[in-house]
């Protein structure tokens, strides 16, 4: 088992085909694969991780409709 | 992720006691490492004992497992397991004790901190150390049937471990944990309390434009009804006008009205500063203000402004008292400034303090005596009264034409008695929308202050709902790429681990027609049932080797028995291919299992062997304990070690 990248091609491979499936810009690959990459290196803190999905959450776009939403109680 | 085997010794247990050492003289891991072992020498002890050490599951041995360990016809009390690790070129050492007469395994852990008195690993690594993927690298006898078998799901667990797609569940549980703590404390979190919350906004907006647009129209009205009253007042007053008795009392009248006018508003002004200065509006004020006065810190000032005031004071000649300054008294104003120095808000404090003894001194000190506050409201009251009559004396002339007969002045004093009635409630209504809220309590009421509150408060809760939605669809569709991305990326490996198994199992098994269809969560073969056993330990193999070549990790790879199943040419097949993608290979070998394989393995690894011969001391052994060679032989109390390529190929072991 060789060490040359953190990420397996075809997981990269992966990341930027289900993205580009969801309609989603190509930085949004980007910054999942900058996520897995880090937390491959090592355990990753609360505020890494929060900064991380800030980061995506910038680059995601939401239309209108989008997202899936249970009925709850308020 | 680097992790190498460095060795490991055992103590008191069913093995003998032996300390291995994996690593050359420069303590470098050999590649390849055969141990060759006759049975019943404690290979099993040995690869539970590893398996334990790495994995942390013999804190969940039961009692008849634990004494499964200890030696028999031993009466010692513990048994002892260590295995030395290097992670990241970091030493790690894990390590098991067992208490045979407590029937308890004890774990110590030493790394980087130092020894921890538990199974403790860098939390990193620790995922790696899962019994399914631990029983890979520690390679376990059932594995390749397992692989095989479709209700087990070890060769899908495999490549999620290998090639890290749970990162991707690692993420999802991050964002969930995001997700969990941004809206703990939010009362709505989905579309059914949008819309609530936006059908609050909607009614709140509709109420305050309603009241907006009721105020606008009773301000026009009270402005035409000012308009209109004043020019009807002038017909009037020029209607009575034109009687010069009359004339002469109304602007007699409209003078005192004026007069009056002003007196009130002087004693209304007077009135309004009394009960600004509340230590005169009763002496309970006054004594409550001396008291807080006194409470407040006593001779402190402001440190950012008055430190250098000190240190200036003490380079002085004189003190601000007049006496000459000496080195002994300016050090003392240097060591005791900061008593006399606080934080900026002593600046307000000190002002305070300042304006509470003026005032208070003021009066006592004043010699006026002071008109008290009922005497003034009194005061207020009898001028307001005045007025009122004057202003009946001035109405009473015009009623005294009205009366007379003059209908046209009757009718112009009738419109002008209801514009005032009218203006009197319009401003009392819109009294009622300008005014400040009396509580909180004012659903019935047209207060708009309230009710733009109201409007506010919704608008954020809309906002808070709408921020978190907008969280939850980015988290959602997030989560959904991930778990896309892990099923794009499990089915692409596998075709591809497909793949290179085939051309693997093509050179391993030449001849054989062993193929692998694909993998579901187990691994599918062309033909399955006929493969035999020593054809599935190859599928095995191939399947393994094929993940240490693509996956992201180093791990040590170690084996029992490796081509005992399979004939000496596929043995030889297996030697050649695994010291190319096994960074480290550990092999425990039977004396058997040397032709062909040992030569290709040994060929591979361009020689980066370690040849070692263990057994145990015991009667059995006899032989070869009588002739053991003069050097390299290490000896323990119940077992013998001996290293080297010579003793190992020629060493015939007893069956």
């Amino acid at each position: 088992m060789s060490a040359r990248t953190p990420i397996d091609d075809e997981v990269i491979a992966a990341v930027e085909s289900a993205v580009r499936e969801f309609d989603q810009p190509q930085i949004v690959s980007r910054r999942i694969l900058s996520w897995l990459t880090e937390l491959s290196r090592g355990q990753t803190g609360r505020a890494d991780n929060e900064r991380r999905f800030d980061a995506l959450r910038t680059a995601i776009r939401v239309d209108s409709t989008g997202g899936s939403v249970e009925e709850a109680e308020e | 992720m680097k992790v190498e085997l460095l060795g490991w010794r055992s103590k008191g247990l069913r093995c003998p006691d032996f300390d291995i050492s994996l690593t050359d003289k420069k303590d470098r891991i050999y590649r390849v490492a055969l141990i060759q072992m006759p049975n019943g020498t404690g290979k099993t002890t040995t690869l539970t004992c590893l398996r334990a050490a790495l994995t942390g599951e013999a804190k969940e041995w039961s009692p008849e497992r634990v004494q499964e360990f200890r030696p028999r016809e031993s009466k010692d009390a513990f048994g002892e397991f260590e295995v030395r690790l290097r992670y990241e070129g970091r030493p790690l050492t894990l390590s098991l004790r067992l208490d045979f007469d407590m029937n308890s395994v004890h774990y110590a852990t030493t790394y980087e901190r130092g020894r921890q008195e538990r199974f403790a690993p860098p939390p990193e690594l620790l995922r790696f150390l899962k019994v399914q993927v631990v029983r890979l690298l520690i390679f376990d006898g059932e594995l390749p049937q397992q692989l095989m078998k479709a209700t087990e799901t070890e060769a899908e667990a495999a490549i999620d471990a290998f090639f890290q797609l749970y990162l991707m569940g690692e993420v999802r549980a991050a964002i969930d944990e995001i997700w969990e703590r941004r809206t703990s404390g939010k009362t709505a979190k989905q579309d059914k309390g949008y819309s609530r919350r936006r059908g609050e906004v909607e009614r709140l907006e509709l109420k305050v434009s309603e009241l907006q647009a009721l105020q606008k129209k009773l301000r026009a009205r009270l402005d035409a009804a000012t308009a209109e009253a004043k020019k009807l007042k002038a017909e009037i007053d020029e209607r009575v006008g034109q009687t010069a008795d009359l004339r002469k009392n109304q602007a007699e009248l409209d003078e005192k009205i004026k007069n009056a006018d002003g007196a009130l508003k002087e004693l209304l002004f007077a009135l309004m500063a009394r009960v600004r200065a509340p230590h005169l509006l009763h002496q309970r004020f006054a004594l409550a203000l001396s008291s807080l006065k006194d409470q407040l810190d006593r001779l402190r000032l402001p440190e950012s402004s008055s430190r250098q005031f000190f240190e200036e004071l003490a380079q002085e000649d004189l003190c601000v008292c007049g006496r000459p300054l000496d080195d002994v008294t300016r050090d003392a104003i240097r060591l005791r400034a900061p008593m006399y120095l606080a934080s900026d808000k002593s600046g307000v404090v000190n002002s305070m303090k300042t304006d509470i003894t003026r005032h208070l001194a003021s009066e006592s000190t004043g010699g006026e005596a002071r008109e008290s506050l009922e005497q003034l409201a009194a005061r207020v009251t009898d001028a307001s009264h005045q007025r009122d009559v004057l202003e009946a004396q001035r109405k009473a002339i015009t009623q005294q034409l009205i009366d007379g007969g003059d209908e046209q002045l009757r009718k112009l004093q009738e419109r002008l008695d209801a514009l005032h009635k009218q203006a009197r409630g319009d401003q009392e209504a819109l009294d009622d929308i300008d005014r400040d809220p009396f509580n909180d309590n004012e659903q019935t009421s047209n207060c708009l202050k309230w009710w733009r509150s109201k409007l506010d408060e919704a608008r954020d809760k809309l906002a808070e709902i709408t921020e978190t939605l907008e969280l939850h669809r980015q988290s959602e569709i997030l989560k959904l790429i991930l778990n896309r991305a892990r099923d794009l990326a499990m089915a692409g490996l596998k075709m591809k681990i497909v793949s290179d198994m085939n051309r693997a199992l093509e050179r391993i098994l030449k001849g054989h027609n062993i193929r692998v269809k694909g993998i579901e969560r187990s691994l599918v073969l062309d033909r399955q049932r006929g493969a035999s056993q020593g054809q599935q330990l190859a599928v095995g193999y191939a399947f393994l080797t094929t993940l240490f070549q693509y996956g992201q990790h180093e791990f040590p790879f170690v084996v029992d028995a490796p081509v005992t199943a399979l004939d000496t040419r596929v043995s030889s097949e297996v030697g050649q291919i695994l010291p190319k993608v096994c960074p480290q290979f550990v092999a425990f070998v039977l004396d058997r299992e040397r032709e062909g394989f040992v030569e290709s393995l040994a060929m591979a690894a361009k020689n980066d062997v370690l040849y070692l011969t263990a057994f145990d001391s015991s009667e059995r052994n006899a032989s070869l304990m009588k002739s053991l060679p003069k050097k390299d032989v290490t000896r323990t109390p119940n077992g013998v070690l001996v290293t080297g390529k010579e003793y190992f190929n020629n060493v015939t072991l007893p069956r």
